[in-house]
């Protein structure tokens, strides 16, 4: 079959680029860079470095652990249960890492609402009953450390590595495992699942610890001294040059890491269906028993309580909590100032619904915008052979948002770029500047599943590569381009540290004023503002489970119709 | 000789579902079964019990004496029961390369020596490093028989191994398979779709349907005087006709009168009409058929075979036309000599 | 079949041109009115909270018709947002108006030459009230920098009482400030160094240091985590302190250094300033003017930030919040010499306080 002209290609990828690299080139060289400040300022990076790796590493370590029992007892388990747990795995990969950080420190930090009861509970309380001497007590701060980063990020990404493990596990026929059985009993059944399923575990491991290598919020938030903090210091005396400069030594790690996780499990999807002769069998290995579903659920349990569990708990406590001020010095608190939650929803939704509906647009339009963008540079690329040039754009990923939003400022208000800085738009390229190289990946292995076969038969039928594209690639790669849009459109929606630097004034977005609104809200405000941020994480996926419900159930009728 | 497997009224259901009952037979050392049957008719299922991949419904299992399995339980686990499966779709494992294949199995029983001994005797010592990927079907089918072997099994189970490959290829991996099974005198049920694989490899056959066992007996007399339709359909031995035995000891069928054996019993049955029974005949016996379609077989002597499906009220046969030209539509006399066994089971 | 291709193209490149448009005109406008092309505007960067800024923006646009199109920082996040977007966009200013952020970001900016002076007769009615030396600045509604104490730890007789009580080892690991290279603990400590003297300063920063101060996300952090029991007291705001207060939490203000001869607490106010080269001048003074007076200090008192008023008539009116004290010590700044001193005060955190 023809190859699209390499000309075409590059000019695509060059594009990519250009959106991708282009801010924090506009950071590096367009404010005035001095390399001896540069120099100077790498003195004392060696610190925020060990704490973004150890925070990744961490995290890397616990989404493997969280991840892999979870993906190996659910996919054993009934539809049911499987189903249930997959959700609610999916709605962990939406909740801002930021909320799952404020969640941890108001329940197990010092003074944590469940971690200093169980620490009385379990003896270490103070001995005097004396009620200061017991309002004093308070467990350390372990909280406050690069473990706990680590917890938080690789509980918000464990999916990652569950889908990974899940999928393998799902396209290998299980006569496998038996032959090995056969051959030397549960030893070979564990060694042969270990070459089939560790893989495409340190692959996924791989992309969640270059995701958390460029973590600014939660390392903040508890504390941590990243290379991200140490940029916005720079920031602050306004170098933004060299603090656009402290981000490169992130820039070749995550460009290896993602890239190494990326062809680890490519290689390991080629592996797994090398094995099959033929039409591939249904052999899914047998369901658990009652035990086994017992782990299995509480597998789940344990994998989704860091990012899901701990937040809504916190979520509650905050809201139930809420009591009208019987203080002397209460003022004449207009906009949120109400007792209770429903109440304090209704106040931030009055004040905020503009933003939010602004932002489901946005976001919308964003994540549509890199599906799209993605899919055509995917297939070009793997046409002609230059797939793994993508992985370069990985970079993208490195870049602290405000370097990239003080990046787009230098680079678009100016001249001919002023229209596009006065927009929305200049909003649409700050996400897809970062969020950008995620859509590549997810759209690069999405198409990589589909067979090659069906493409080739589809042409022998007379079909053209555009209708070849839309009628067979594109609906068979359609799961993965789905989770594709979603994931962009969360991203883009939660996005701050570049948001509130470029969104066009008078056209505020709902991340910065859900954050303005937690620095400095009462409990019921914050519980609040969190659920309006996380109902608007979850509309499409609203949406979209909807859509299927109502084809489950018009679809049979409609047929039954014709 | 000993005994290796013995199988007691074997069962197995999925729920509601029934896949497997009453199969009982049991195999010497050194033996060789064929399990055929249509699609869906038990034969993997049975290998998988034989294995201990799963715990039968009813029935018993004893391999060399020792019982291995009885209803709902597995009392010997699969990988105690020296026995080695070769699976449709061959299960080989994902990332190792040809020799390690076999090398896995070999651990404990001779290791890597054992291995490239075994890659020597399948033809494939000049692929030992071959990725899975990088191997053709042929030899991955042969990489599978290795394993298999390697694991110097007491009862080797094999399961459409051949599915996929071509005749000449089939061939080609029959006559490797009947050499190494009689140098090394392993006892082998074979589950197959092909007659030729049985006609090659086995001494005994079942055939089986719908779970059940309609056939079971050694293979040249299943073939010389097959009791059951099953049978008949497995080996196409012929075609069955319906008709009824009269008391004289012949039969009336859609094709005319027919001589039935002496002990065939009067009523209504099920006649095997072997290839060369029906004729054309020119006129006077004989009944009027139409012809339907035209088939060629592989020549005989030097002739191409050319065969006549015809059709006379609803039921159809095979003719060989020898010497006449005919054309689809064509108007002809056909008639049956000989002698029809009678069968049980039904036309399907 | 065969003409489903040129469909597809067609409906993606419908989809393409749909999006577009959607992209330039996204979201609805922050107002009930919709856009007028031919309405005045002004262009507001806040980075005074939204939920303190939105009633007088709103009061404004009511009174002068004058659009406010304005963007919202939070005061975590001072010196790394919309403060540095107004000096990335020097060359071609955006932005009318800049409210909030701290005189010291203030002082950087004027410094830089992103601000313009306010109006003269402005600049004389502003009499004493905090500005800058050339009018480029304007201060207003201050705040407290004040102990926020947790009154399940400190009876009223035992809690703490000044800036030094951070270092007293008693309460070693239970204190806490905002991060003293962000925002307004940048300020402050640039503050004490240019009221204490350097040596004094960084001794009390060792001193701090030794006592393992937590450094927090902010004053509104400090305040949370005082008042959840994991931090015994901190700095913060009185703007944060009294949200904390008014929601029922445990917790107190105390005006630290109120005695006869200590420094007295420092006086934070919100500055406004005009961005130079704005691109609506006119609209922007008119704002100013409205920020500018008694009034807005008014509603600024009784509303969520409860602030002080320091313009020459809010003065003599004492506008204030009733639970703040008139009779306030307040640290005497000088805050050009601190804004001079801040980079000797930065290297000083950063050596002692976080060992860089």
């Amino acid at each position: 079959m023809r190859t699209p002209p390499r000309s075409l290609v590059a000019a695509a990828i060059l594009l990519a680029f250009a959106v991708v690299l282009s801010p924090i080139l506009a950071a590096l060289f367009g404010t005035g860079l001095q390399a001896r400040e540069v120099a100077a300022a790498f003195d004392g990076i060696a610190g925020p470095l060990g704490g973004s790796a150890n925070s990744a590493l961490a995290s890397a370590l616990v989404a493997l652990i969280l991840g892999v029992p979870f993906a190996l007892l659910v996919e054993r388990s009934r539809a049911g249960l499987r189903r249930v747990s997959w959700t609610l795995g999916l709605l962990v990969l939406m909740m801002p890492p930021y909320i799952v950080s404020e969640a941890a420190v108001v329940l197990l930090g010092p003074a944590g609402k469940i971690a200093r009861p169980a620490a009385t509970l379990l003896g270490f309380g103070p001995r005097s009953t004396d009620p200061i001497a017991v309002a004093r007590f308070t467990i350390p701060g372990f909280v406050y450390s690069w473990p706990a980063v680590g917890v938080v990020m690789g509980g918000c990404l464990f999916p990652v590595v569950a889908l990974a493990v899940a999928s393998a596990y799902r396209r290998t026929d299980h006569r496998v495992f038996e032959s090995a059985r056969l051959a030397q009993g549960m030893r070979g059944v564990y060694r042969i699942g270990a070459c089939v399923l560790v893989p495409p575990a340190l692959g996924a491991a791989l992309l969640v610890f270059a995701l958390t290598l460029t973590e600014f919020a939660v390392p903040q938030l508890l504390r941590v001294r990243t290379v991200g903090e140490a940029a916005y210091e720079r920031i602050q005396e306004g170098d933004v040059a060299v603090a656009a400069a402290l981000s490169l030594p992130l820039v070749p790690v995550v460009v290896a890491a993602g890239a190494l996780g990326a062809f680890i499990l490519m290689r390991s999807r080629v592996a797994s269906l090398a094995g099959l002769e033929g039409e591939v069998p249904k052999f899914t290995g047998q369901r658990l028993g009652r035990m086994g579903h017992l782990a299995a659920g509480l597998a789940t349990l344990l994998a989704i309580t860091p990012a899901l569990i701990l937040p809504c708990v916190s979520l509650g406590w905050l809201a139930a909590t809420a009591r009208m001020s019987q203080s002397a010095m209460r003022g004449r608190h207009k906009l949120l100032r109400t007792s209770g939650i429903l109440n304090s929803f209704r106040g931030a939704w009055e004040l905020a619904h503009d933003d939010a509906i602004r932002t489901v647009l946005l976001a919308a339009i964003a994540a549509t915008l890199a599906t799209l963008f993605a899919i055509a540079l995917a297939r070009l690329a793997s046409r002609v052979g230059w797939g793994p040039l993508l992985g370069v754009l990985g970079a993208g990923v490195a870049v602290p948002a405000p370097i990239v939003g003080l990046g787009l400022i230098t680079l678009w208000n100016r001249g001919a770029g002023a229209a596009v800085y006065q927009s929305s738009a200049i909003v649409l390229l700050a996400w897809l500047a970062r969020f950008f190289p995620v859509a590549v990946f997810l759209a690069q292995g999405a198409l990589a599943r589909v067979p090659q076969e069906l493409e080739n038969a589809a042409a022998l039928a007379g079909r053209g590569p555009v209708e070849r594209f839309v009628a067979v690639v594109l609906p068979n790669a359609a799961p993965g381009l789905v989770a594709a849009w979603l994931a962009i459109y969360v991203l883009s929606a939660t996005e701050y540290g570049a948001t509130v630097l470029i969104s066009p004034p008078g056209k505020p977005l709902l991340a910065p004023s859900v954050m303005n609104f937690m620095r400095r809200g009462q409990d019921p405000e914050i519980a609040a503002c969190q659920i309006l941020l996380l109902g608007v994480i979850a509309l499409p996926l609203a949406l979209i489970a909807l859509a299927l419900v109502l084809r489950s159930r018009i679809g049979p009728v409609a047929k039954g119709s014709s | 000789m000993s005994e290796v497997l013995r199988v007691g009224s074997l069962s197995k259901a999925f729920g509601d579902a029934k896949v497997l009952e009453g199969v009982s037979f049991a195999l010497e050392h050194g033996e060789r079964l064929a399990v055929l049957g249509r699609s869906g008719s038990g034969k993997t299922t049975l290998l998988r019990l034989i294995a201990g991949l799963e715990p039968p419904t009813e029935g018993d299992i004893a391999i060399a004496g020792k019982p291995s399995s009885r209803a709902g339980q597995v009392l010997i686990p699969p990988e105690r029961r020296e026995v080695a499966l070769v699976f449709q779709g061959l299960a080989l494992f994902p990332n190792l390369r040809a020799l390690d294949q076999i090398a896995f199995a070999a651990r404990g029983r001779g290791g890597v020596e054992q291995a490239r001994s075994l890659l020597d005797r399948v033809g494939l010592r000049h692929r030992a490093d071959a990725r899975l990927d990088e191997l053709s079907g042929g030899e991955r089918q042969r990489i599978a028989l290795a394993r298999a072997l390697a694991q110097k099994p007491r009862l080797l189970l094999m399961d459409e191994p051949f599915a996929s490959l071509d005749d000449e290829k089939r061939a080609e991996m029959r006559d490797l398979l009947r050499s190494l099974l009689e140098s090394t005198e392993t006892t082998l049920i074979l589950v197959t779709h092909s007659r030729d694989d049985a006609f090659d490899l086995a001494h005994r056959a079942i055939v089986l349907e719908h779970g059940r066992p309609m056939a079971d007996d050694e293979l040249e007399t299943l073939l010389i005087r097959p009791r059951h339709a099953a049978a008949v359909r497995a080996f196409g031995l012929g075609e069955l006709v319906p008709g009824v035995v009269t008391a004289r000891g012949d039969a009336e069928t859609a094709f005319g009168r027919v001589r039935t054996t002496p002990e065939t019993k009067p009523g209504p049955a099920v006649l095997l009409v072997r290839p060369g029974q029906p004729h054309l005949v020119v006129d006077g016996d004989g009944v009027e058929a139409e012809v339907l379609s035209l088939e060629l077989r592989p020549p005989e002597q030097g002739e191409v075979r050319r065969v006549a499906v015809v059709r006379v009220a609803g039921n159809t046969l095979r003719v060989f036309a020898r010497e006449r030209t005919l054309s689809v539509g064509e108007r002809v006399r056909v008639q049956i000599t000989g002698e029809c066994d009678p069968v049980r089971g039904d036309l399907l | 079949m065969a003409r489903r291709a040129p469909i597809v193209v067609g409906s993606i490149a419908v989809l393409v041109l749909v999006l577009t448009v959607a992209i330039f005109q996204a979201g609805c406008s922050s107002s009930p009115e919709p856009a007028d092309p031919a309405r005045p505007t002004v262009v507001l960067y806040s980075v005074t909270d939204r939920e303190t800024s939105q009633e007088l923006i709103d009061r404004f646009e009511d009174e002068t018709g004058i659009r406010v199109e304005a963007k919202f920082d939070t005061e975590a996040a001072k010196a790394v947002g919309l403060v540095q977007a107004i000096r990335q966009e020097k060359a071609n200013p955006r932005c009318d108006v800049l409210w909030g952020g701290g005189s010291f970001f203030h002082a950087m900016l004027a410094d830089d030459g992103c601000l313009a002076p306010a109006p003269a007769d402005l600049i004389k009615a502003h009499g004493t009230a905090p500005q800058d030396t050339q009018g480029r600045w304007l201060g207003f509604a201050a705040a407290y920098r004040v102990l926020i104490v947790n009154t399940d730890v400190f009876g009223p007789q035992t809690r703490p009482r000044s800036y030094r009580d951070l270092t007293d080892p008693r309460y070693k690991g239970h204190v806490g400030i905002a991060n003293p290279l962000f925002g307004g603990m940048a300020a402050h400590v640039a503050a004490l160094f240019q009221v204490l003297g350097p040596e004094r300063a960084r001794r009390w920063l060792s001193d701090l240091k030794a006592n393992d101060c937590a450094l927090c996300g902010g004053m509104a952090d400090v305040t949370k985590r005082v008042a959840s029991g994991e931090l015994w007291f901190g700095i913060t705001s009185t703007i944060d302190a009294h949200v904390a207060v008014d929601d029922g939490k445990p917790v107190a203000i105390v005006f630290p250094d109120q005695e006869p001869g200590e420094i007295g607490c420092m006086e934070g106010f919100s500055s406004v300033a005009l961005v130079a080269g704005g691109p609506h001048p006119k609209e922007a003074e008119r704002f100013l003017r409205f920020l500018m007076s008694t009034k807005t200090e008014e509603i600024l008192a009784a509303g969520p930030a409860q602030t002080v008023g320091l313009l020459p008539e809010s003065v003599a009116r004492d506008v204030r919040p009733p639970w703040i004290p008139s009779q306030i010590q307040v640290m005497d700044v000088d805050w050009a010499g601190a804004a001079k001193i801040y980079p000797e005060s930065t290297k000083a955190i950063k050596e002692i306080l976080l060992g860089r």
